[in-house]
């Protein structure tokens, strides 16, 4: 039996049909019908791939031919470089998100494009330009024109 | 019929619809020419637009994204040798060799004009197919409906991945969401963990960002480079010549055209399928094509694009007929269309005749408009993938994150985003596929109403219903046709080794 990361995500799965048919067991027939099918068709067929992902000699996936819709990982993705990257950039996405909580949008939005674009070392006027656009359609597109009602920031609701 | 399919038209010509779908167009075709963001991510970026628009401009706004999402990425595939997107592999096999002998511009011609033809020829073929389901559709009850819902789960979850268990749990999973929220017949709040928020359910628009805008747009900034550092040629002469190609080849257009709408009807068959195909057809039927193939011959470019966008005029049968979206792309639509109230399925043949009449109004008058800008801004649109992809980041994602806030104007939305866009991008890393997640998400509701009205009715003898039963079959032989495949390749391959 080998452990592998990839079976975090099949334990995950399997947690959440678990929940989904233990949760639906105390509600009426029409409620419980859906999720005990889709919930019990899941769990079984979940079972057969924690067995393909625990098996000593791992039932190999098919090569992503023609038929491969999804965009799988490419050869690039998978260096520990390329996974520095991305931890970096979740880091950026998850920062965006506590400064939209913390800021609201106005301030966030235009300070995050200037940011990373420095961080990237794009020319200083390059990202003064995109940052003042990104500014101009946070404010016109969606605050002018859907009206979006964006919040002011938890910071800013705090001293207010 | 003649009056709903006039107001179709009329409803896209007003100044705005058509105005939005020149937007569409634009958009589409500027994202998907930078590989890495698909078509998916374009309407997701603009799904939240559809909540202040009217059915026609909304549904001119995407549609338009997505009809013209094969047409621009042969731009890449033919000057760089990648391919921008699924459909628009094959497109390198003679559209690159061409342009390595300096006919670029003829290919990138051949392939915008046959790309053009291909829709139209889609559009026509499912104008025809209308009457034909119409009474088709009636004859089918509750139960037939349910299970054509889990045939189509099953199948993209079958044919969207590299392992189809992995792509039918998680369309089940996607199932599962769709669960969320009040149980709208006896209002029982099921797996909201008291949140007043998901009380509604998970919205579409957010979770779609979510779980491809993230993970492409992780993937565009990881990879660091532009992908086009080579000068660019001369992109005008040659262009009449491979516009005449496509008309002096018209019989191979038609032909992969004909294949093209044949595999879009297949729910879970994509570009990627019909482009190989087509180009395998034109290889076998094409004189001489076994010894120049793969060199540079402009009916390789020709088969490829005219049958990819085809594919897109044969999707939308089972997406407007039956209510199956055959894809992800197409399950967004289906998204998008709920939002401004048209429910694809029976109403779209009957009630909602005009929309169904003014998408393949829209799919015509897109394909050639596309074709027509793509031949006058082959050069712009190619400098376009020049952008570095650390200046397509922040402002993609910021966009993404606004798009994501105006689904339902809370900032939960965000969060929505955020855990999806995780998800998802451990779901690539893990080899699961993400497309039948949303399917089984938008199909969810419909697939639980009319279970629940075949239960009713027929109690749980509904199962054996010859109607039920015919589909059971094929969705057992679709489940189990591919692995029975790869089981005798994989017998094979230990034969030989041994």
């Amino acid at each position: 039996m080998t452990w592998k990361p990839r079976i975090v995500l099949t334990l995950l799965f399997i947690a959440a049909f678990g929940y989904v048919v233990i949760d639906s067991w105390a509600m009426p027939f029409q409620a419980r019908l859906f999720p005990w099918t889709i919930g019990l068709i899941g769990l079984s067929l979940l079972m057969v791939q924690l067995y393909r992902d625990f098996a000593a000699a791992p039932v190999a996936d098919k090569e992503a031919g023609p038929s491969g819709a999804d965009m799988d990982f490419t050869a690039e993705e998978t260096t520990i470089a390329a996974r520095k990257v991305a931890l970096e950039l979740f880091g950026w996405i998850y920062g965006l998100v506590a400064g939209l909580w913390l800021f609201g949008f106005h301030l966030t939005i235009p300070l995050f494009v200037g940011l990373y674009l420095l961080r990237s070392r794009i020319n200083l006027y390059v990202s003064a330009s995109i940052t003042v656009g990104m500014w101009l359609v946070t404010w016109l597109i969606f605050d002018r024109l859907l009206s979006l009602p964006f919040p002011r920031g938890a910071l800013f609701e705090l001293f207010q | 019929m003649l009056s709903a399919a006039i107001d179709g038209l009329f409803g896209i010509l007003h100044w705005k619809a058509f105005g939005l779908m020149i937007v569409g167009i634009i958009v589409s075709s500027t994202l998907v020419a930078m590989p890495g963001i698909g078509s998916k991510t374009a309407i997701a970026l603009l799904l939240p637009f559809a909540f202040v628009l009217n059915k026609y401009e909304a549904i001119a706004l995407i549609v338009s994204i997505w009809a013209v999402s094969n047409t621009a990425n042969s731009i890449t595939a033919i000057l760089f040798s990648v391919p921008g997107g699924g459909g628009s592999q094959a497109t390198i096999m003679d559209g690159y060799p061409m342009a390595r002998k300096g006919e670029a511009a003829r290919a990138l011609a051949a392939a915008f004009t046959s790309s053009a033809v291909g829709g139209v020829i889609g559009a026509l073929m499912l104008f025809a197919a209308i009457p034909v389901l119409r009474p088709l559709v009636l004859l089918l009850g509750p139960p037939e409906f349910f299970m054509l819902v889990m045939l189509g789960v099953a199948m993209v979850g079958t044919l969207s991945g590299s392992s189809p268990l992995k792509g039918i749990i998680v369309g089940a999973f996607g199932l599962l969401i769709s669960m969320i929220g009040v149980h709208l017949i006896t209002a029982v709040p099921r797996f909201t963990f008291d949140s007043i928020y998901l009380m509604e359910g998970v919205p579409l628009v957010p979770l779609t960002i979510g779980l491809f805008a993230i993970p492409e747009l992780i993937y565009l900034a990881t990879r660091g480079s532009t992908i086009a550092n080579v000068e660019l040629t001369n992109l005008r002469a040659g262009t009449m010549q491979g516009i005449r190609d496509t008309f002096t080849h018209w019989w191979l257009v038609v032909r992969s055209s004909i294949l093209g709408v044949w595999i879009g009807i297949i729910p879970g068959l994509g570009s990627s399928v019909a482009d190989w195909l087509a180009y395998g057809h034109a290889k076998q039927t094409c004189k001489g094509a076994k010894e120049t193939f793969g060199t540079g011959d402009v009916r390789g470019v020709i088969a490829v694009d005219a049958a990819t966008n085809a594919k897109e005029g044969g999707a939308m049968i089972p997406t407007l007929a039956f209510g199956i979206p055959g894809s992800s792309t197409l399950a967004l639509i289906f998204g998008g269309l709920i939002i401004v109230g048209v429910t694809p399925g029976r109403e779209m043949l009957t009630t909602q005749l005009d929309v169904t009449f003014s998408i393949i109004w829209l799919l015509i008058i897109a394909s050639i408009l596309t074709s027509v800008l793509c031949l006058l801004f082959t050069k712009q649109l190619a400098m376009v993938t020049r952008i570095s992809p650390q200046i397509l980041f922040p402002v993609i994602l910021a966009m993404a994150v606004m798009g994501s806030f105006a689904s339902s104007n809370q900032f939960d939305d965000i969060f929505v985003m955020l855990a999806f866009g995780t998800l998802g991008y451990f779901m690539r890393a893990a080899g699961w596929p993400r497309p039948p997640l949303l399917l089984g998400l938008v199909l969810g509701p419909l697939a639980e109403r009319h279970m629940w009205t075949s239960v009713q009715i027929h109690g749980a003898g509904f199962l054996l219903r010859p109607g039920v039963l015919i589909i059971l079959a094929i969705l057992l032989i679709s489940v189990a046709y591919p692995i029975w495949r790869d089981r005798r390749a994989k017998a094979r391959l230990a034969l030989k080794g041994a």
